[in-house]
């Protein structure tokens, strides 16, 4: 009979709700903070996209305002600034993505191999600095430093000898585009090593000192072992970073902003905030920003779905 | 069992914590400067409240529970200030005031400081109203009163210079016409002084009465803002006097080169619509339907002929190299540090009795002779140019007041009587010059004469000696004569005195004014949609236009300016000229002088 009542407990594997609860109340107590601000500014504002199908003026709310259906996503598609900010918009992020992806990974492979304990630290904190300094920061000590002929780098080259002329860094667009890249990886590529040495450290140290056994040189440990081992890592992070291929920092570009670059500088963010934000315009704004979550959304599907097809664990 | 306790309290008492610091995000509490300033105020209201409740039984003992300022002063048969009676219930009444940043402002905080707070205490608390100031930033007027409309909490009077602005938030629902005899009555001397000045006639918006007018005296002059050069440097480059028009400049800027500054113009990036005026640029007399289309500064005209002389002009400093070759980088305020430190010929900038910028310059060159740029008094045109001594006067209203959609009898009511206790000749004075030994002192003939350095002193006033609170009455500080206004505004404190420079720019001025050469823009009594829809996308493109145009070659310059003309036409300049044209055709505009 005491065997009979044994078996029965050693069963019982489901839980109930009122169980659950009961038994952890507090931790689900817990999470309803992150659920909540999840719902409140992800969710609650929701209702308000009403607005891109409304003429949307401010003062006469929501039930005042006039209802013009596809109106202002047909006017924003016949938009030439429009077709303008959506070119500049995929092109820079592509070529962010393209430059500013592979950059992390390269230098958390370095940092990895990095033996010197107390220069690991000090680099890696050197790394992540310019993380924590705002656009605008950046922007005006680039200015400081690249500006055609007062620029620090400029005088330094012209006081050599190398250059004659200054060379057009923020005011030409082509050298801008170059500049604008160049100090995106500068800012965030630190930062973003963060997930991949997380990643190298749940590498098993066994796999290393076995590759080692079988003559394989440091090359070979790191394309064999450890690139293999953070793969997942950089499918999230590349599925992630694809839907961001539509949008735009508005700090950074109006940061580096100036007339003179405006063909390559003049991208989404900065449409939406002059003709939208600036001209009161918010139907304008919400609905263009729509259109880049819709675009962004399709984008992290589609590319979760080819890597599921390639094999990796996708992120969905 | 009672540790256990303990962290189950603990873990519900800091869920409920964080839950409650997450929703309190989502309250509709007002915007930056109401919110900044609810703390000030709550213990303003705190001490009042005595007074308050003796107010409130004295009203009540009048006899009518709805007691109001028109309805006491109706029932005692006096008009105005005389009339008045607090109200029953505390009345809020919101006033804007701009913010124009840590440099800007003066005293640190435009909504609570020494001078909101007299506000509140001698008018305030008399009337039972709670006077609360809402800051405006002064560079994105627009976009935070859309804010404050989207939150439905619109102070309860929108405010600002430009009548276009105006017309946009009465098409937009941002206000509510006002009934004039009403103001008439609880605000005789504010009218009065409409009425003297004939800004009477420009209440209207759309048909119906929206605008109560600020005064603003000498407006057919711009007298206050003021062009510094370096008289020293002209001598030494030859000249004897400034010179009159853009030929002799020329002479004079290259002559400047030669003694060895650099780029003597400095220069910086185009801030804001009033930079690029083409006034001066015009044929005069003007083309009435070119005025009336292409007239105004908000939407640059770059089309226009004035604006291509304008740019060419602009041109030719840049290629010949006295304008900064970075100039479209910089900031006003490297301008402003090229003139302090010696490498800038000119400075401009509106002229008061406190100058920092002036104070500066002198303790780097104690030496050195400035002079002041003055308007000649017959009209001269510089044939190659185009260009003239012609400008564009104001108007003789300054701050165009509206009440918002959102303000309630009472609380318009309580506006009405802000103004009119603010126009009271010793409100206005105190709010203007301060205190006396404090702010500003009297001179032998009687005249005040401010401080200049006012920092650091509890009574500091706002930027410009408070405009930014005292502008709904008037645009200008004025004692009641020229003379003595100037005097009042003349820079103290330096080892050169500008007073006659500024009167005989006055008066030059004036003498233009008077021979038909400076007109005041057309104003439209209607929304126009075009303006609304392309003006700030127009200011965008004419910012990235200008400097293509002002840097690119000379011989390159007929076929960039046609070729960048007709875009602009193209992105919507076009549709504008043609709806203004529409209104002006229908008479729905002033007329030229």
């Amino acid at each position: 009979m005491a065997k009979g009542k044994e078996a029965k407990a050693v069963v019982r594997t489901e839980t109930t709700w009122k169980s659950a609860w009961k038994r952890d109340w507090q931790l689900y107590l817990l999470l309803l903070i992150p659920l909540i601000m999840v719902f409140v500014f992800s969710y609650a504002a929701y209702p308000g996209l009403r607005m891109v199908f409304m003429d949307y003026k401010p003062a006469k709310g929501y039930d005042g305002s006039e209802w013009v259906g596809l109106a202002t996503f047909r006017k924003i598609f016949a938009d030439s600034d429009f077709h303008r900010a959506l070119r500049n918009s995929v092109v820079f992020n592509l070529a962010d993505l393209v430059v500013g992806f592979p950059m992390p990974i390269i230098l958390a492979l370095i940092l990895n191999e990095l033996r010197y304990a107390r220069f690991k630290k000090v680099s890696q904190t050197i790394l992540y600095l310019p993380h924590f300094l705002s656009w605008a920061i950046i922007g005006s000590v680039a200015l400081t430093m690249f500006k055609p002929s007062s620029g620090l780098v400029n005088v330094m080259l012209m006081n050599t000898g190398i250059i004659e002329e200054g060379i057009p860094f923020l005011n030409e667009k082509w050298h801008w585009a170059v500049t604008y890249l160049l100090i995106g990886v500068w800012q965030s590529m630190g930062w973003g090593t963060i997930l991949y040495l997380a990643a190298i450290t749940g590498i098993s140290g066994e796999l290393y000192e076995a590759a080692m056994i079988d003559g394989a040189n440091r090359w070979k440990r790191m394309w064999h072992i450890t690139l293999p081992g953070i793969k997942s890592t950089v499918v999230t992070l590349l599925i992630m970073n694809l839907g961001r291929i539509m949008g735009s920092n508005l700090e950074r570009l109006v940061a580096f902003g100036n007339t003179q670059v405006k063909d390559f500088q003049y991208q989404l963010a900065v449409y939406i905030y002059n003709k939208g934000l600036n001209n009161s315009k918010f139907s304008m704004g919400t609905a263009v920003n729509l259109f880049q979550s819709l675009i962004g959304l399709a984008l992290v599907i589609l590319s979760d779905r080819v890597a599921k097809k390639l094999g990796e664990d996708g992120l969905l | 069992m009672k540790k256990r306790y303990l962290q189950k309290v603990l873990a519900v008492a800091m869920t409920g914590a964080m839950a409650l610091g997450v929703l309190a995000g989502c309250g509709s509490e007002p915007a930056s400067g109401s919110n900044e300033s609810s703390s000030a105020q709550g213990s303003e209201e705190e001490s009042s409240a005595e007074d308050a409740g003796s107010e409130e039984s004295s009203a009540e003992d009048a006899g009518d529970g709805e007691s109001s300022a028109e309805e006491s002063s109706g029932a005692s048969g006096a008009a105005g200030i005389d009339g008045w009676e607090p109200f029953a219930d505390r009345v809020t009444l919101k006033i804007p005031v701009y913010d124009r940043g840590d440099s800007g402002n003066g005293c640190s905080d435009v909504v609570n400081n020494y001078w909101t707070k007299w506000v509140q205490d001698n008018f305030g608390e008399k009337y039972n109203i709670d006077v609360q100031y809402v800051a405006i930033t002064r560079t994105a007027v627009m976009n935070d009163y859309a804010m404050l409309a989207a939150g439905q909490d619109l102070p309860t009077v929108c405010m600002e210079y430009d009548y276009d602005k105006l017309a946009t938030w009465q098409a937009d629902g941002y206000l509510q016409p006002y009934d004039v005899e009403q103001f008439k009555t609880i605000a005789p001397t504010y009218w009065q002084t409409m009425v003297d000045n004939g800004n009477d006639a420009y209440t209207k918006l759309a048909g119906e009465d929206y605008l109560m007018l600020g005064y603003r005296p000498y407006g057919n002059s711009t007298y206050t803002w003021v062009t510094w050069y370096r008289k020293d440097w002209m001598k030494e480059a030859g000249f004897e006097e400034y010179p009159k028009t853009n030929t002799e400049l020329l002479e004079l800027y290259a002559k400047l080169v030669e003694n060895g500054h650099e780029y003597p113009l400095s220069g910086s990036k185009v801030a804001g619509a009033g930079v690029d005026q083409n006034y001066p640029y015009r044929d005069y007399p003007q083309d009435e339907l070119t005025w009336a289309t292409m007239g105004d500064y908000q939407i640059p005209a770059l089309p226009s002929e004035a604006q291509k002389r304008f740019l060419k002009w602009e041109n030719t400093l840049y290629n010949e190299g006295y304008k900064n070759p970075e100039y479209y980088l910089r900031e006003a305020s490297e301008a402003e540090a090229d003139f302090i430190n010696g490498k800038a010929f000119t400075w401009s900038g509106y002229v008061s009795s406190t100058m920092t910028q002036l104070n500066s310059f002198y303790e780097n060159f104690p030496d050195a002779e400035l002079g002041v740029i003055v308007c000649p008094d017959t009209f001269v045109q510089d044939e190659t140019w185009g260009s003239s001594n012609a400008y564009r006067p104001g108007t003789n209203f300054g701050m165009m007041i509206a009440l918002s959609n959102n303000a309630t009898e009472d609380e318009a009511k309580a506006a009405m009587m802000y103004l009119e206790w603010l126009a009271q000749e010793e409100n206005l004075f105190t709010m203007t010059w301060g205190e006396e030994g404090v702010n500003f002192n009297y001179d032998e003939n009687g005249n005040p004469v401010a401080v200049g350095d006012q920092s650091g002193l509890e009574q500091q006033q706002g930027h410009n000696n408070n405009v930014d609170y005292w502008c709904v009455v008037t645009a200008i500080k004025t004692l009641g004569s020229i003379e003595k206004d100037i005097a009042a505004i003349n820079p103290q404190g330096l080892p050169q005195d500008f007073y006659d420079e500024l009167l005989a720019n006055y008066n030059g001025q004036v003498a233009i004014w008077n021979e038909g050469y400076a007109n005041s823009d057309c104003l439209f009594a209607v929304s126009l949609d075009s303006v609304a829809e392309y003006g700030n996308t127009l200011y965008d493109l004419y910012a990235e236009y200008r400097d293509k145009l002002t840097m690119c070659a000379p011989e390159e310059f007929d076929a960039l300016y046609e070729e960048l003309s007709q875009n602009y036409l193209d992105q919507g300049y076009q549709e504008v000229i043609d709806e203004r044209q529409a209104a002006f055709e229908n008479g729905q505009t002033t007329k030229l002088q």
